[in-house]
Protein backbone atom coordinates (compact mmCIF):
# COMPACT_ATOMS: atom_id res chain seq x y z
CA UNK A 1 0.00 0.00 0.00
CA UNK A 2 1.67 3.36 -1.02
CA UNK A 3 2.15 6.35 1.30
CA UNK A 4 -0.10 8.25 -1.03
CA UNK A 5 -3.13 5.92 -0.59
CA UNK A 6 -2.74 5.97 3.10
CA UNK A 7 -2.79 9.67 3.00
CA UNK A 8 -6.08 9.62 0.40
CA UNK A 9 -7.43 7.34 3.15
CA UNK A 10 -6.80 9.45 6.12
CA UNK A 11 -7.83 12.71 4.06
CA UNK A 12 -10.95 10.93 3.38
CA UNK A 13 -11.33 10.01 6.86
CA UNK A 14 -10.94 13.43 8.17
CA UNK A 15 -13.54 14.82 5.45
CA UNK A 16 -15.76 11.65 6.99
CA UNK A 17 -15.20 13.00 10.65
CA UNK A 18 -16.89 16.50 10.28
CA UNK A 19 -19.55 15.96 8.12
CA UNK A 20 -20.41 12.98 9.44
CA UNK A 21 -23.37 13.08 12.06
CA UNK A 22 -23.32 9.83 14.94
CA UNK A 23 -25.21 7.32 14.03
CA UNK A 24 -27.17 6.44 17.10
CA UNK A 25 -28.63 3.24 17.85
CA UNK A 26 -32.46 2.47 16.68
CA UNK A 27 -34.84 2.46 18.85
CA UNK A 28 -37.66 0.02 18.35
CA UNK A 29 -40.60 2.29 19.34
CA UNK A 30 -41.69 4.59 16.49
CA UNK A 31 -40.63 7.54 17.67
CA UNK A 32 -42.66 10.68 16.73
CA UNK A 33 -42.01 12.55 13.32
CA UNK A 34 -40.91 15.99 15.39
CA UNK A 35 -38.08 13.94 17.38
CA UNK A 36 -34.56 14.70 17.17
CA UNK A 37 -33.64 10.92 18.94
CA UNK A 38 -32.92 8.36 15.91
CA UNK A 39 -35.66 7.43 13.71
CA UNK A 40 -37.60 3.70 14.22
CA UNK A 41 -35.92 1.55 11.99
CA UNK A 42 -37.48 1.34 7.97
CA UNK A 43 -39.01 4.88 8.45
CA UNK A 44 -38.25 7.11 5.46
CA UNK A 45 -41.98 8.61 5.50
CA UNK A 46 -42.31 12.23 5.52
CA UNK A 47 -41.57 14.54 3.13
CA UNK A 48 -38.04 14.97 1.89
CA UNK A 49 -36.56 18.55 0.23
CA UNK A 50 -32.88 18.35 -1.88
CA UNK A 51 -31.26 16.97 -5.01
CA UNK A 52 -28.95 15.04 -7.09
CA UNK A 53 -25.24 16.01 -7.10
CA UNK A 54 -25.71 16.87 -11.36
CA UNK A 55 -27.29 19.61 -12.26
CA UNK A 56 -27.69 22.15 -15.00
CA UNK A 57 -25.05 21.96 -17.24
CA UNK A 58 -22.29 21.02 -15.15
CA UNK A 59 -22.09 17.56 -14.24
CA UNK A 60 -20.29 17.57 -10.57
CA UNK A 61 -20.42 13.77 -9.96
CA UNK A 62 -17.00 12.98 -12.00
CA UNK A 63 -18.14 9.46 -11.95
CA UNK A 64 -20.11 9.64 -15.63
CA UNK A 65 -19.32 6.86 -17.39
CA UNK A 66 -17.77 7.35 -20.81
CA UNK A 67 -20.56 6.87 -23.13
CA UNK A 68 -20.86 4.51 -26.40
CA UNK A 69 -20.77 6.42 -29.55
CA UNK A 70 -24.33 6.86 -30.25
CA UNK A 71 -25.06 8.01 -26.72
CA UNK A 72 -22.38 10.98 -27.21
CA UNK A 73 -23.51 11.75 -30.71
CA UNK A 74 -27.01 12.27 -28.60
CA UNK A 75 -25.33 13.88 -25.47
CA UNK A 76 -23.46 16.33 -27.99
CA UNK A 77 -27.18 17.18 -29.73
CA UNK A 78 -28.44 17.21 -26.36
CA UNK A 79 -26.31 20.12 -25.60
CA UNK A 80 -25.73 22.02 -28.37
CA UNK A 81 -27.50 24.94 -27.25
CA UNK A 82 -24.86 25.39 -24.06
CA UNK A 83 -22.13 26.14 -27.11
CA UNK A 84 -24.16 29.05 -28.16
CA UNK A 85 -24.68 30.12 -24.05
CA UNK A 86 -27.69 29.32 -24.42
CA UNK A 87 -29.93 27.22 -21.77
CA UNK A 88 -30.95 23.94 -23.17
CA UNK A 89 -33.54 23.64 -25.64
CA UNK A 90 -33.93 20.57 -26.67
CA UNK A 91 -34.59 19.52 -22.96
CA UNK A 92 -37.63 17.28 -22.66
CA UNK A 93 -39.35 18.30 -19.61
CA UNK A 94 -39.29 22.33 -21.59
CA UNK A 95 -42.62 20.68 -23.03
CA UNK A 96 -43.44 18.72 -20.33
CA UNK A 97 -42.43 15.72 -20.39
CA UNK A 98 -41.99 13.41 -17.92
CA UNK A 99 -38.83 13.28 -15.86
CA UNK A 100 -37.48 9.56 -16.03
CA UNK A 101 -35.65 8.39 -13.29
CA UNK A 102 -32.85 9.71 -11.50
CA UNK A 103 -33.79 12.86 -13.16
CA UNK A 104 -37.23 12.88 -10.83
CA UNK A 105 -34.92 13.92 -8.10
CA UNK A 106 -33.19 17.07 -10.14
CA UNK A 107 -36.32 18.92 -10.97
CA UNK A 108 -35.01 22.14 -9.64
CA UNK A 109 -36.06 22.77 -5.96
CA UNK A 110 -39.10 20.56 -5.40
CA UNK A 111 -39.62 18.46 -2.36
CA UNK A 112 -41.14 14.79 -2.56
CA UNK A 113 -42.73 12.72 0.08
CA UNK A 114 -42.57 9.10 0.75
CA UNK A 115 -45.46 7.05 2.27
CA UNK A 116 -44.97 3.56 3.12
CA UNK A 117 -47.86 1.22 3.16
CA UNK A 118 -47.79 -2.52 3.97
CA UNK A 119 -46.43 -3.93 0.62
CA UNK A 120 -46.16 -0.71 -1.53
CA UNK A 121 -44.08 2.33 -1.17
CA UNK A 122 -44.92 5.67 -2.84
CA UNK A 123 -43.03 8.43 -3.77
CA UNK A 124 -45.14 11.39 -4.47
CA UNK A 125 -42.92 13.92 -6.17
CA UNK A 126 -44.46 17.89 -6.70
CA UNK A 127 -42.24 18.34 -9.70
CA UNK A 128 -45.84 17.59 -12.28
CA UNK A 129 -47.12 15.41 -10.32
CA UNK A 130 -45.59 12.67 -10.66
CA UNK A 131 -45.39 9.65 -8.57
CA UNK A 132 -44.29 5.81 -8.44
CA UNK A 133 -44.98 2.66 -7.03
CA UNK A 134 -42.36 0.72 -5.37
CA UNK A 135 -43.53 -3.02 -5.01
CA UNK A 136 -42.41 -4.19 -1.53
CA UNK A 137 -44.51 -7.56 -1.58
CA UNK A 138 -40.86 -9.73 -2.24
CA UNK A 139 -41.91 -9.18 -6.59
CA UNK A 140 -38.69 -9.65 -8.50
CA UNK A 141 -38.75 -7.27 -11.52
CA UNK A 142 -40.10 -8.45 -14.37
CA UNK A 143 -38.25 -9.45 -17.26
CA UNK A 144 -41.14 -7.94 -19.61
CA UNK A 145 -43.03 -5.08 -18.28
CA UNK A 146 -44.87 -4.58 -21.32
CA UNK A 147 -45.07 -0.73 -22.73
CA UNK A 148 -41.53 0.81 -22.60
CA UNK A 149 -42.54 3.51 -19.28
CA UNK A 150 -41.56 7.15 -18.38
CA UNK A 151 -40.85 6.15 -14.90
CA UNK A 152 -40.58 2.56 -15.18
CA UNK A 153 -41.48 -0.29 -13.13
CA UNK A 154 -40.00 -0.35 -9.32
CA UNK A 155 -39.75 -3.20 -6.73
CA UNK A 156 -37.59 -2.75 -3.79
CA UNK A 157 -36.51 -4.48 -0.41
CA UNK A 158 -34.86 -3.59 2.67
CA UNK A 159 -31.16 -4.29 2.75
CA UNK A 160 -30.10 -3.59 6.89
CA UNK A 161 -31.86 0.03 7.26
CA UNK A 162 -31.45 0.71 3.18
CA UNK A 163 -34.26 0.92 1.07
CA UNK A 164 -33.35 -1.13 -1.84
CA UNK A 165 -35.44 0.39 -5.04
CA UNK A 166 -34.95 -1.25 -8.45
CA UNK A 167 -36.28 0.23 -11.86
CA UNK A 168 -36.10 -1.04 -15.48
CA UNK A 169 -38.55 -0.80 -18.54
CA UNK A 170 -37.61 2.96 -19.08
CA UNK A 171 -38.53 4.73 -22.86
CA UNK A 172 -35.97 6.09 -23.87
CA UNK A 173 -37.38 9.55 -24.36
CA UNK A 174 -36.15 11.15 -20.87
CA UNK A 175 -32.36 12.84 -19.78
CA UNK A 176 -30.68 11.13 -17.19
CA UNK A 177 -29.98 14.76 -15.45
CA UNK A 178 -30.19 18.43 -16.68
CA UNK A 179 -26.90 18.68 -18.43
CA UNK A 180 -28.87 15.40 -20.84
CA UNK A 181 -27.00 12.42 -20.46
CA UNK A 182 -29.04 10.13 -22.32
CA UNK A 183 -30.00 6.74 -21.94
CA UNK A 184 -31.53 3.58 -23.54
CA UNK A 185 -34.34 1.68 -22.85
CA UNK A 186 -31.95 -0.70 -21.51
CA UNK A 187 -31.59 1.40 -18.72
CA UNK A 188 -31.63 0.05 -15.29
CA UNK A 189 -31.25 1.95 -12.08
CA UNK A 190 -31.11 1.42 -8.39
CA UNK A 191 -31.87 3.73 -5.71
CA UNK A 192 -30.68 2.85 -2.07
CA UNK A 193 -31.80 5.69 0.12
CA UNK A 194 -29.68 5.91 3.85
CA UNK A 195 -31.50 7.76 6.62
CA UNK A 196 -28.72 8.56 8.40
CA UNK A 197 -30.10 10.30 10.94
CA UNK A 198 -33.82 11.44 11.60
CA UNK A 199 -33.55 14.53 9.81
CA UNK A 200 -31.10 13.76 6.84
CA UNK A 201 -31.63 10.62 4.17
CA UNK A 202 -29.09 10.09 1.29
CA UNK A 203 -29.38 9.01 -1.90
CA UNK A 204 -26.87 6.59 -4.09
CA UNK A 205 -28.36 5.93 -7.37
CA UNK A 206 -26.62 3.66 -9.76
CA UNK A 207 -27.31 3.49 -13.48
CA UNK A 208 -26.65 0.77 -15.43
CA UNK A 209 -27.34 0.95 -19.05
CA UNK A 210 -24.61 -1.25 -21.43
CA UNK A 211 -26.68 -0.18 -24.44
CA UNK A 212 -25.41 3.29 -23.70
CA UNK A 213 -22.52 3.33 -21.37
CA UNK A 214 -19.05 1.70 -21.13
CA UNK A 215 -20.28 0.54 -16.97
CA UNK A 216 -22.47 1.54 -14.02
CA UNK A 217 -22.33 4.71 -12.66
CA UNK A 218 -23.56 6.29 -9.72
CA UNK A 219 -25.36 9.58 -8.48
CA UNK A 220 -25.07 10.78 -4.78
CA UNK A 221 -27.97 13.40 -3.51
CA UNK A 222 -28.73 13.93 0.06
CA UNK A 223 -32.61 15.12 1.16
CA UNK A 224 -33.72 17.08 4.35
CA UNK A 225 -36.87 16.13 6.09
CA UNK A 226 -39.40 18.91 6.50
CA UNK A 227 -42.11 18.18 8.59
CA UNK A 228 -44.16 21.05 8.10
CA UNK A 229 -44.34 21.00 4.64
CA UNK A 230 -46.88 19.62 2.32
CA UNK A 231 -46.26 18.51 -1.33
CA UNK A 232 -48.22 21.06 -3.32
CA UNK A 233 -49.90 21.15 -6.54
CA UNK A 234 -47.34 21.43 -9.58
CA UNK A 235 -48.19 20.68 -13.24
CA UNK A 236 -46.40 21.29 -16.05
CA UNK A 237 -48.40 23.59 -18.88
CA UNK A 238 -48.14 23.19 -22.14
CA UNK A 239 -48.74 26.86 -22.42
CA UNK A 240 -46.65 28.25 -19.15
CA UNK A 241 -43.52 25.80 -21.18
CA UNK A 242 -44.31 27.69 -24.51
CA UNK A 243 -44.21 30.95 -23.22
CA UNK A 244 -40.87 30.49 -20.64
CA UNK A 245 -38.79 29.04 -24.18
CA UNK A 246 -39.86 32.02 -26.16
CA UNK A 247 -39.51 34.69 -23.87
CA UNK A 248 -37.09 33.97 -21.22
CA UNK A 249 -34.98 31.08 -22.80
CA UNK A 250 -34.29 32.49 -26.38
CA UNK A 251 -35.46 36.00 -25.46
CA UNK A 252 -35.65 38.29 -28.58
CA UNK A 253 -36.97 41.37 -26.22
CA UNK A 254 -35.99 44.91 -26.77
CA UNK A 255 -34.79 47.33 -24.77
CA UNK B 1 -16.44 -2.65 4.32
CA UNK B 2 -18.82 -1.55 1.89
CA UNK B 3 -20.95 0.49 4.13
CA UNK B 4 -18.09 2.33 5.60
CA UNK B 5 -16.92 3.30 1.74
CA UNK B 6 -20.24 4.23 0.89
CA UNK B 7 -20.21 7.18 3.74
CA UNK B 8 -16.77 7.97 3.36
CA UNK B 9 -17.01 8.32 -0.39
CA UNK B 10 -20.41 9.89 0.27
CA UNK B 11 -19.15 12.27 2.92
CA UNK B 12 -16.30 13.35 0.48
CA UNK B 13 -18.52 14.20 -2.16
CA UNK B 14 -21.05 16.22 -0.28
CA UNK B 15 -18.50 18.30 1.31
CA UNK B 16 -17.45 19.13 -2.40
CA UNK B 17 -21.17 19.63 -3.46
CA UNK B 18 -22.36 21.98 0.30
CA UNK B 19 -19.87 24.81 -1.88
CA UNK B 20 -20.90 24.15 -5.16
CA UNK B 21 -23.17 26.56 -6.60
CA UNK B 22 -27.10 26.13 -6.71
CA UNK B 23 -28.35 26.30 -9.91
CA UNK B 24 -31.63 26.80 -11.61
CA UNK B 25 -32.95 23.14 -13.09
CA UNK B 26 -32.10 24.18 -16.73
CA UNK B 27 -28.86 25.88 -15.47
CA UNK B 28 -28.09 29.21 -16.06
CA UNK B 29 -25.83 29.42 -19.49
CA UNK B 30 -27.72 32.67 -20.59
CA UNK B 31 -26.94 34.76 -17.81
CA UNK B 32 -23.50 36.25 -16.85
CA UNK B 33 -23.41 35.21 -13.19
CA UNK B 34 -20.14 37.21 -12.79
CA UNK B 35 -22.14 40.30 -13.34
CA UNK B 36 -24.49 41.98 -10.62
CA UNK B 37 -26.80 44.95 -11.49
CA UNK B 38 -27.34 46.75 -8.33
CA UNK B 39 -30.30 49.36 -8.85
CA UNK B 40 -33.80 50.84 -7.36
CA UNK B 41 -36.29 50.09 -9.40
CA UNK B 42 -40.79 50.14 -9.87
CA UNK B 43 -42.49 46.85 -10.27
CA UNK B 44 -44.79 46.73 -13.02
CA UNK B 45 -45.90 43.28 -12.56
CA UNK B 46 -45.39 39.90 -10.69
CA UNK B 47 -46.36 36.56 -13.07
CA UNK B 48 -46.47 33.69 -10.92
CA UNK B 49 -46.60 30.68 -13.01
CA UNK B 50 -44.38 27.82 -13.88
CA UNK B 51 -41.64 27.11 -14.46
CA UNK B 52 -40.00 30.29 -12.76
CA UNK B 53 -41.94 33.48 -10.97
CA UNK B 54 -40.78 36.79 -13.42
CA UNK B 55 -40.65 40.00 -11.90
CA UNK B 56 -41.02 43.06 -14.28
CA UNK B 57 -39.48 46.12 -13.11
CA UNK B 58 -38.21 49.71 -14.80
CA UNK B 59 -35.25 50.88 -13.93
CA UNK B 60 -34.77 54.62 -14.81
CA UNK B 61 -31.25 55.82 -15.50
CA UNK B 62 -28.98 58.69 -14.85
CA UNK B 63 -30.38 60.09 -18.13
CA UNK B 64 -34.40 59.04 -17.14
CA UNK B 65 -34.36 56.53 -19.89
CA UNK B 66 -36.73 54.22 -18.86
CA UNK B 67 -36.07 50.26 -19.41
CA UNK B 68 -37.97 47.48 -18.30
CA UNK B 69 -36.42 44.30 -17.37
CA UNK B 70 -37.87 40.41 -16.51
CA UNK B 71 -35.98 38.99 -13.90
CA UNK B 72 -36.44 35.28 -13.19
CA UNK B 73 -37.25 33.56 -9.70
CA UNK B 74 -38.32 30.25 -8.51
CA UNK B 75 -40.84 28.44 -8.90
CA UNK B 76 -44.13 29.41 -7.43
CA UNK B 77 -44.39 26.62 -4.73
CA UNK B 78 -40.60 27.57 -3.65
CA UNK B 79 -41.52 30.91 -3.78
CA UNK B 80 -44.38 30.43 -1.14
CA UNK B 81 -42.39 28.29 0.57
CA UNK B 82 -39.76 31.50 1.05
CA UNK B 83 -42.89 33.78 2.08
CA UNK B 84 -44.07 34.89 -1.24
CA UNK B 85 -47.57 34.97 -2.90
CA UNK B 86 -48.39 36.56 -6.22
CA UNK B 87 -49.49 39.73 -4.06
CA UNK B 88 -46.21 40.09 -2.70
CA UNK B 89 -44.81 42.61 -5.32
CA UNK B 90 -47.72 45.15 -7.38
CA UNK B 91 -47.34 47.70 -9.93
CA UNK B 92 -46.20 50.63 -8.53
CA UNK B 93 -43.90 49.15 -5.71
CA UNK B 94 -40.40 50.63 -4.88
CA UNK B 95 -37.82 48.26 -5.02
CA UNK B 96 -33.90 47.97 -4.62
CA UNK B 97 -32.48 44.50 -6.72
CA UNK B 98 -29.35 42.92 -7.16
CA UNK B 99 -29.60 40.07 -9.88
CA UNK B 100 -27.71 38.65 -12.98
CA UNK B 101 -27.92 40.43 -16.27
CA UNK B 102 -28.94 38.12 -19.00
CA UNK B 103 -25.49 38.13 -21.80
CA UNK B 104 -27.19 39.24 -24.52
CA UNK B 105 -28.34 42.57 -23.36
CA UNK B 106 -32.31 41.76 -23.96
CA UNK B 107 -33.51 42.86 -20.98
CA UNK B 108 -33.39 39.75 -18.68
CA UNK B 109 -32.18 38.56 -15.63
CA UNK B 110 -31.76 36.12 -12.55
CA UNK B 111 -31.92 36.18 -9.36
CA UNK B 112 -30.62 33.24 -7.19
CA UNK B 113 -30.35 32.20 -3.53
CA UNK B 114 -27.43 33.69 -1.49
CA UNK B 115 -26.15 36.17 -4.24
CA UNK B 116 -28.98 38.34 -4.85
CA UNK B 117 -31.17 40.60 -3.14
CA UNK B 118 -34.82 42.20 -3.21
CA UNK B 119 -35.87 44.84 -0.71
CA UNK B 120 -39.05 46.10 -0.54
CA UNK B 121 -40.05 48.59 2.22
CA UNK B 122 -36.42 47.64 4.10
CA UNK B 123 -37.31 44.48 4.47
CA UNK B 124 -35.29 41.43 2.35
CA UNK B 125 -37.25 39.35 0.95
CA UNK B 126 -36.19 35.83 1.09
CA UNK B 127 -34.94 33.38 -1.95
CA UNK B 128 -34.61 30.87 0.19
CA UNK B 129 -37.15 28.08 0.55
CA UNK B 130 -35.73 26.88 3.98
CA UNK B 131 -35.93 30.35 5.73
CA UNK B 132 -38.93 32.07 5.03
CA UNK B 133 -39.15 36.47 5.64
CA UNK B 134 -42.92 37.25 6.09
CA UNK B 135 -43.13 40.23 3.34
CA UNK B 136 -43.77 43.87 5.50
CA UNK B 137 -47.48 44.63 4.91
CA UNK B 138 -49.00 47.56 2.58
CA UNK B 139 -50.39 50.22 5.05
Amino acid sequence: MSIRFVWLIAGILVLGAFSLPARGQTGQAKESKNSTSAPAAHDLEGVWSGRLGTVGGTNINKDTAPMLPWAKAKFDYNAADLKKGMSLTHDPTFHCDPTGVPRVYSTGLHPFEIVQTANRIFLFYESNHIWRTVWMDGRPLPKDTGEPLWMGYSVGRWDGDDLVIETAGFNDKTWLDAAGSPHSDALQVVERFRRVDHDTLRLEVTIEDPKAYTRPWKMLGEFKFKPTWEIGEDFCLGEDADKFVKSILNPTRKP
Amino acid sequence: MQRRLFHLFSAAVLLFLAFAPLFAHHGTPSYDLTKTISTKASVTSLEWNNPHCLLHFDIKDEKGTVRNWAVEMYNPLYMSRAGWNKDTLKAGDEIEISFHPSKNGAGNGIVRIGDSRIVFRGVALSLDEDNPVVPPGRN
